[in-house]
């Protein structure tokens, strides 16, 4: 195929019809309310669990488990789903660096919890972990919605 | 002289279309395909069939409340063919707009 097949009014058509779709795509796979204020509580309560008990405890592994079953469902039931990663480099640094601040948090929840015996660590623990869950599902569905309304182009 | 990178496979309506939908998604679901395209099932599978001959989108099939669904997903070497097929439009679609 080269330039002489296609006409550049064509061209135009094409790439109108190809954003729109993209916006199609991007409103369908827009994630529920719910889905951020779900996801952040169990999050939550699952930090406070696991740090109120000894690691390794039953109820927080329970929970786990729960999640990934909820996150499953819901992605199943939504009929298309966002990207599971990000595309650029500084995405991919900014997931790490989230990663890494839960995983922070959820050590240092037990350990000063051990260390210290402050019974109200695992829910301050739990609160900043759901928060920071919320926020993000948050950001993620407003940048859907902004993209599926053509606000942002790239 | 470099060369095009538009893609025949990728250029037909409705394959641009599919394309264009999934482009920004992991992956979706087959009826919601058909729906965003207003086409018929037969329709649908017809051009994702030619798509997946490309190398260009793959499936997966899963259960949703008891019901067989079928989710399709590009592969890299559809996004990569549909990224340099969108690169040879814009090209091509800035000429006109710079002789006008």
């Amino acid at each position: 195929m080269t330039d002489k097949d296609i006409k550049p009014d064509e061209a135009q058509v094409a790439l109108k019809s190809i954003e729109e779709m993209q916006r199609a795509g991007f409103g369908r796979a827009s994630p529920p309310r719910w889905f951020g204020v779900g996801l952040s509580l169990i999050v939550a309560i699952g930090f406070a669990l696991y740090a109120i008990e000894d690691p390794g405890n039953t109820p927080a592994l329970f929970l786990v488990f729960g999640m990934v079953l909820f996150i499953g469902a819901s992605r199943e039931k939504i009929g298309a789903f966002g990207k599971e990663l990000p595309d650029t480099k500084t995405g991919m640094w900014a997931l790490a660096g989230i990663c890494l601040f839960l995983l922070a948090l959820f050590f240092g929840g037990i350990v000063i919890r051990r260390a210290y015996d402050i019974a109200w660590v695992p829910l301050v623990t739990g609160s900043i972990a759901g928060a920071t869950i919320f926020l993000l599902a948050e950001s993620e569905r407003r940048y859907y919605r902004l993209k599926a309304a053509g606000s942002i182009r790239r | 002289m470099t060369k095009s990178q538009f893609d025949a496979v990728i250029h037909a309506p409705n394959r641009l279309q599919i394309c264009a939908f999934l482009s920004p998604l992991q992956e979706a679901e087959f009826q919601v395909l058909r729906d965003e395209l207003s086409v018929s099932d037969s329709v649908l599978s017809k051009h994702l069939k030619k798509l997946e001959e490309a190398g260009y989108v793959n499936f997966r099939k899963g259960a949703v409340n008891g019901r067989q669904r079928m989710w399709a997903k590009l592969t890299k070497s559809g996004r990569r063919a549909f990224t340099n097929h969108v690169e040879e439009l814009r090209r091509l679609a800035k000429i006109v707009n710079e002789e006008l």
